[in-house]
Parts: structure tokens; sequence; C-alpha cells
């Protein structure tokens, strides 16, 4: 056997090692890569806009909605004044 | 008999006429007298009963249609549903009966051990007040921390809110107290029981539904002026710009 013919297995077996290396460097990578993708698109949700109306010109504050919460509290103070009426019935009324 | 004789007893008869008001409570019970014929007290004992079952049952539904709770609602509740056991099984009782003697105590214990109209009534009435009361008082609240937004931004442009903050600190002042009277007429009514024929029992219920009214009729006014302090300080915010 001569050297070329005796260093031809080495040779073999020291490409098949790097290609192997290689390879198993490769993997880690690439899951690194899956895992955290180059590039990641954060949605941002839009910065929530306020609501409450101007005040109308002419005026320190708005006030139209503090009308409409006045005319909800006058609906419930009307049930509350019903209900209070009805507690008021005289029990003398019924005899037992 | 003279003139001045008349006049003495017409005087003497008015006298004894305020006496005798004056004696007699203001809830002074007058139960039904037992019918006498054994047949004719069972037919009166079965409507009696069932007058009491159908006030039981819109006592019931106003409290659950009361869309709030000053705390004694499920107490209440638990209490008419007892009371309509009860009477389910007095009427049996009362149906099954031989002997006319027993029959015409659990004739009366209809009316004296449960107290549907006199008691439970008015109890009930005191303890949906209370709720709806409370439900006005939350809602007012809410608009009194809304409206004291508006008082801090005029305040923070340079406007003069004294008069918008002084009707706010009213109204707060007068939320807190109809609260306080509110709750105070519902949890003293709830837990009375029917008298049983006791009068010194009968005699503080009728005290403590009494009072029960008279903290609901100050909730009442307390809710009203706090509802005129918020009309007050949202015109005076309106009339800020003319300052």
């Amino acid at each position: 056997m001569d050297a070329s013919k005796a260093l031809r297995p080495l040779t073999a077996v020291a490409v098949s090692g790097l290609l192997l290396t290689g390879v198993a460097c490769n993997r880690p990578a690439r899951r690194a890569t899956r895992q955290t993708p180059a590039s990641v698109v954060t949605t941002v949700a839009p910065a929530a806009t306020p609501t409450t109306a101007p005040a109308p010109s002419g005026q320190a504050v708005r006030t139209d909605d503090l009308d409409a919460g006045l005319q909800q509290a006058d609906s419930q103070l009307s049930q509350t004044g019903s209900a209070v009426g009805d507690a008021d019935q005289n029990p003398q009324q019924t005899s037992d | 008999m003279t003139l001045t004789t008349r006049l003495r007893v017409g005087a003497a008869v008015l006298a004894a006429g305020a006496a005798l008001t004056a004696a007699a409570p203001a809830y002074a019970q007058t139960d039904p007298t037992p019918p006498a014929k054994l047949t004719e007290l069972k037919a009166r004992a079965d409507e009696a009963v069932k007058d009491r079952l159908a006030q039981i049952d819109k006592l019931s539904a106003r409290l659950h249609d009361a869309a709030a709770d000053c705390g004694q609602n499920a107490d209440v509740a638990g209490q008419l549903a007892n009371d309509r056991t009860g009477l389910q099984a007095l009427d049996a009782t009362i149906q099954a009966e031989t002997d006319a003697k027993k029959a015409v105590a659990e004739y009366r214990q209809i009316f004296t051990d449960f107290r549907i109209y006199w008691l439970e009534t008015p109890k009930t009435h005191e303890v949906v007040a209370c709720d709806r009361g409370s439900k006005a008082d939350a809602t007012l609240t809410s608009l009194e921390q809304k409206i004291q937004g508006r008082v801090d931004e005029a305040k923070a442009k340079g406007y003069d809110v004294t008069n918008a903050q002084a009707a706010l600190d009213d109204m707060g002042a007068k939320l807190s107290d109809a609260t306080t009277h509110a709750n105070q007429a519902s949890s003293s009514v709830a837990d009375l029981k029917a008298d049983k024929g006791n009068p010194s029992v009968l005699s503080s219920n009728f005290a403590a539904l009494s009072k029960g009214r008279q903290d609901l009729h100050t909730a009442w006014t307390d809710l009203q002026a706090a509802r005129h302090d918020a009309r007050t300080a949202v015109d005076d915010l309106k009339n800020l710009h003319k300052s």
C-alpha cells in the first residue's frame, strides 16, 4: 500500500467528522432562529383617544353629560319616592 | 238643663272622647272574631290563608324586583318563605280539626302568628324603600364624582368654583346622611317578629316600624337635597363663563 492509498481512509474520516461537526453546530442555531424570529412584529394597540367632548364655546367645561346624569338620577328618585310612599301606608288600615 | 249645664256636659263628653282617643293606641289590633260554626270557621280560615299567600307572593316579587339591596333582602325573603309554609301547614291543621275550641285558637294564629298585613307588609315596603334609595344614592354619588371632575377642571382653568364646590360638599354630606338613615330603617325592621298576641311585642314592633318610616323620610329628604345640590353645581359650571 502506497502512502496516498493509506491516507484516503484517514481523509474520508476527517471529512465526515467535519461534516458531522458542522451539522451538529448548525442545529441549535436553526432551532434558535426558529424560536426567536429575526423580525418580531409587535402590534401596539392605538392609544385610547379621550371620549370627553370639548366644552361648548363660551363654557368653562362640558356639562351636557352632567344633565344626562341628573335625568337618570331623577328617574331613580321617582322610584324611591314611590317606594317611600308605599312604606308610609299606615298598618292600622289593615286589621291584621 | 241650662246652657251652662249643657256646655259642661258637652265639655265632659269631649274630654272623655279625647281621653279615649289618647288611651287607644294607634296600632290597636282588631283581629277577626272566629266564626261560631266549625264549617264556617274552616272556610274563613282557608280564605284568610289564601289572601295572605297572595300577599306574600306580591311582597316577594317586590323584593326580587328591588334591583338593589341594603343587605336585608335575603333575610326578609326567607321570612316570607317560612310564613308561606307555616300558613299552609296551619290551614291544613285547621281543615282537619274536629275540636271546635282548638279550631278557634288555630284560627287566631293566622293573624297573631304571622301578621302578614300588619307587620310583614310594611316591613318589606321599608326594606324595599331602602333598596331603591340606595340605588338612587349610588347614581347620585357617581354623578357627584363626575361633577367634581369638572369643577376641578374649571378650577385649573382659573375659574372661581367656590359656589359649585360648596354645593358639591353639601351633596356629599346629604348622600352620606341618606345612606345612614335608609340603612338604619331597613336593618331595624328586618328582623321584627310577629307578636303572637303579646301586646308589648305588638307595641315595640309598631314603634320600630314608625321609626323606620321616619328614617326613610329623612333619607328621602336628603336625597332630594343632594339632587338639588347637583343641579346647583351644574348650573354654576354652566354660568362660569359669565362671571
